[in-house]
């Protein structure tokens, strides 16, 4: 009996520093929705974005900004801000020299941050990637450069849209003895939806083999007097993703795997859902040879544009000239309302979004320290699952821009693709 | 769960109390004849139930509240100095899972993700046994600590891919990322039954809890968000009594 005694109450003890172990275990920090996170202060504004970015940027992995130290060097900026008082005067330039540092030499090439001071009633931007951008107007001539070359025929057919020289095609002379042609395509960007007007799409479906109907025979890559395709994306700041489906996938001959794309799917800067295949599907009739398709691309090729060079570099008969792509290849959900799809991504405030890409006014009301952030939703890699961002896509054929030639009327990129196509190299 | 685990274990305290005094007389009358064994060693496998646990935030439509079924096998081996009390040891291969259900609607379209991740583990618990009853048949209850190594790491799922709809990945997870902590320490204890035939073999149901301690990621990140593992495993085994 005395045994069993002494059995249980050693049992009993057991038990008792069980659960006293059993407290052990660290909490979560409390996190705020950065969505709905309304600050009073500079310094709340700062942290509310901090750890914004800390749980949904989406490099982390490979970004290589320690952001805990940052937070540790930029947070007594917003507190000396604060410390001015309710009255006190913080100029513009000081607070975008804030901001500026706190978001300095971020990897992501799309981040763009939007910030308003409701003291005095302004907003200020940053944008970390914008040093990578060069000579971004150098083509906007490109129209006039191309009717002036010589053997040139076809349709410009940017002239029916309604917001400027998106989109141009032409005939280029190919190999002389054969006298067949280049068919060049300029994409200015990829915005073609259904805002564009049927007129301006017209000519864009009839040479990617397209209609608003379905597929026509009428693709350029299978004319017979057509014997290769230039698609140039120099300059193009990107935009629907779906353009490269609708269009450039009419070019190949496969379904066409480019890379990998990833989201997070939790709190940690790690957290990351599996890589999914980044494959652009091949079109219900694909051209009947795989005639050669070279890509102009350059620095200030970004986003749908990198993707699409990425697209012509890995077919078989595609190369690319120019220079390196710009390196914001991570493809975004702009609008903070589907921050929640994956917790990654865009967010912020929903005026300040609208202030961004709508140009809409700020409400006269917007009492607090509002903040809008513009980061990319996905990660991408190519097929060797290198992440490209802030890197960019490397030519084949290294062409650097070069301006004076350009001015007196001479594009050395486009020449190079086309003595590419007249020598085979 | 477990209240029920409890309530299990007292109708176990009482069943081997009621069988305390025939066998107390069979213990008597044998020990002149058949020597008091001290080790055991014997295989025991089962079923593992884990929780897994993490505190989502804001995040709340991101769910991790599902159990997840497993697998563990393994081998223990015990020590009695005397019957009441023995010291054992396990090594087993323990299976410790996870679901994680993201549902999201987005100007009135449904989304949803999911994730279900498998790990496996080798678990090696140490604990006080203390037991009553017979030399037949015994109640036991115990506790202690243990360690666990995490071996390898599966995934499969549902997400939306950059086109197209949603679509299914299968994949196997590097588990030496420096993020991962692969050592778990915590706390395991239960209680279970045993059945002796022939004095030498013996027969033994249980169920035990692992509680780990140790966030199953290491602290990489300012706001990080710890995970733990809490495993319930209900097993059956046979032993040799040497």
């Amino acid at each position: 009996m005395v045994k069993k005694i002494q059995t249980l109450y050693i049992f009993l003890l057991s038990s008792l520093v069980v659960l006293l172990f059993a407290s052990c275990r660290k909490d979560a920090p409390d996190l705020k929705n950065p969505n709905t996170i309304e600050p009073q202060t500079y310094t709340e504004q700062f942290q509310a974005v901090w750890e914004g970015m800390n749980n949904s940027y989406v490099f982390w992995d490979v970004d290589t900004v320690d952001w805990e130290a940052r937070y540790d060097e930029c947070i007594h900026i917003f507190e000396e801000f604060d410390a001015r008082g309710v009255n006190g005067t913080v100029t513009n330039d000081e607070y975008q020299q804030a901001w500026e540092k706190v978001f300095d030499r971020l990897m992501d090439h799309h981040l763009t941050a939007v910030f308003w001071n409701c003291r005095n009633q302004k907003l200020v931007s940053v944008h970390p990637g914008k040093n990578n951008y060069e000579h971004v107007d150098a083509f906007n001539a490109q129209v006039a450069l191309l009717k002036a070359c010589p053997g040139m025929t076809g349709m410009v057919m940017n002239e029916d849209m309604k917001e400027g020289p998106k989109a141009y095609a032409c005939l280029l002379p190919g190999k002389a003895e054969t006298g067949k042609k280049i068919a060049y395509f300029r994409f200015q960007e990829f915005d073609y939806d259904e805002s564009t007007t049927e007129a301006g799409l017209a000519p864009l479906y009839a040479f990617f083999g397209n209609d608003s109907n379905g597929i026509t025979d009428d693709c350029y890559a299978n004319r017979d007097d057509v014997e290769g395709i230039i698609i140039d994306v120099r300059g193009n700041g990107g935009g629907n993703v779906d353009n490269i489906t609708t269009y450039i996938a009419t070019l190949l001959q496969e379904n066409t795997l480019i890379g990998y794309t990833r989201v997070k799917d939790g709190m940690g800067r790690l957290d990351h859902a599996p890589w999914m295949n980044l494959t652009i599907n091949a079109r219900p009739r694909q051209p009947k040879e795989a005639k050669p398709v070279v890509i102009l691309s350059d620095i200030n090729s970004v986003s749908c544009s990198e993707m699409t060079t990425l697209l012509v570099k890995t077919m078989p008969n595609g190369t690319v000239i120019g220079e390196r792509t710009h390196g914001g290849t991570g493809a975004l959900l702009a609008n903070p309302n589907y921050h929640k799809f994956f917790y990654d991504g865009a967010f912020g405030d929903m005026d300040l979004f609208n202030k961004l890409f709508y140009k809409k006014d700020i409400p006269s009301d917007k009492n607090f320290f509002a903040y809008y952030v513009y980061t990319s939703t996905y990660e991408m890699a190519d097929t060797n699952y290198n992440v490209l961002e802030g890197k960019g896509i490397q030519p084949d054929i290294e062409v650097l821009y070069d301006g004076d030639a350009l001015a007196a009327g001479t594009d050395t990129q486009l020449d190079r693709a086309l003595e590419f196509f007249r020598t085979g190299k | 769960m477990k209240k029920t685990i409890f309530m299990l274990g007292l109708a176990m305290m009482c069943l081997a109390a009621a069988a305390q005094a025939p066998a107390d007389t069979n213990t008597s009358a044998q020990s002149n004849t058949q020597p008091f064994r001290h080790f055991t060693i014997g295989f025991e496998g089962g079923l593992a139930r884990n929780y897994h646990q993490i505190d989502m935030s804001y995040m709340s439509d991101m769910k991790y509240d599902k159990y997840v079924d497993g697998a563990t096998y393994g081998m223990r081996l015990q020590y009695n100095p005397w019957q009441w009390i023995g010291l054992r040891a396990d090594a087993v291969f323990i299976q410790k899972s996870y679901h994680m259900d993201h549902v999201t609607y987005l100007y009135n379209q449904r989304y949803a993700t999911q994730t279900h991740t498998v790990n496996n583990y080798v678990n090696v618990p140490l604990v006080l046994d203390f037991s009553l009853g017979g030399k037949v048949f015994r109640v036991h209850a115990f506790g202690g600590g243990y360690w666990g190594y995490w071996l390898t790491s599966h995934r499969s799922g549902i997400t939306y891919p950059l086109w197209g709809d949603e679509a299914n990945f299968d994949e196997d997870v590097d588990v030496t990322q420096s993020r991962f902590n692969r050592q778990e320490w915590g706390l395991t204890y239960g209680g279970g039954l045993s059945l002796t035939l022939w004095n030498r073999l013996m027969l033994n149901a249980e169920a035990r809890w692992y509680y780990g301690l140790t966030d199953i990621q290491n602290p990489y990140m300012r706001n990080h968000f710890p995970r733990y593992n809490t495993t319930l495993a209900i097993q059956g085994g046979l032993s040799v009594k040497l």
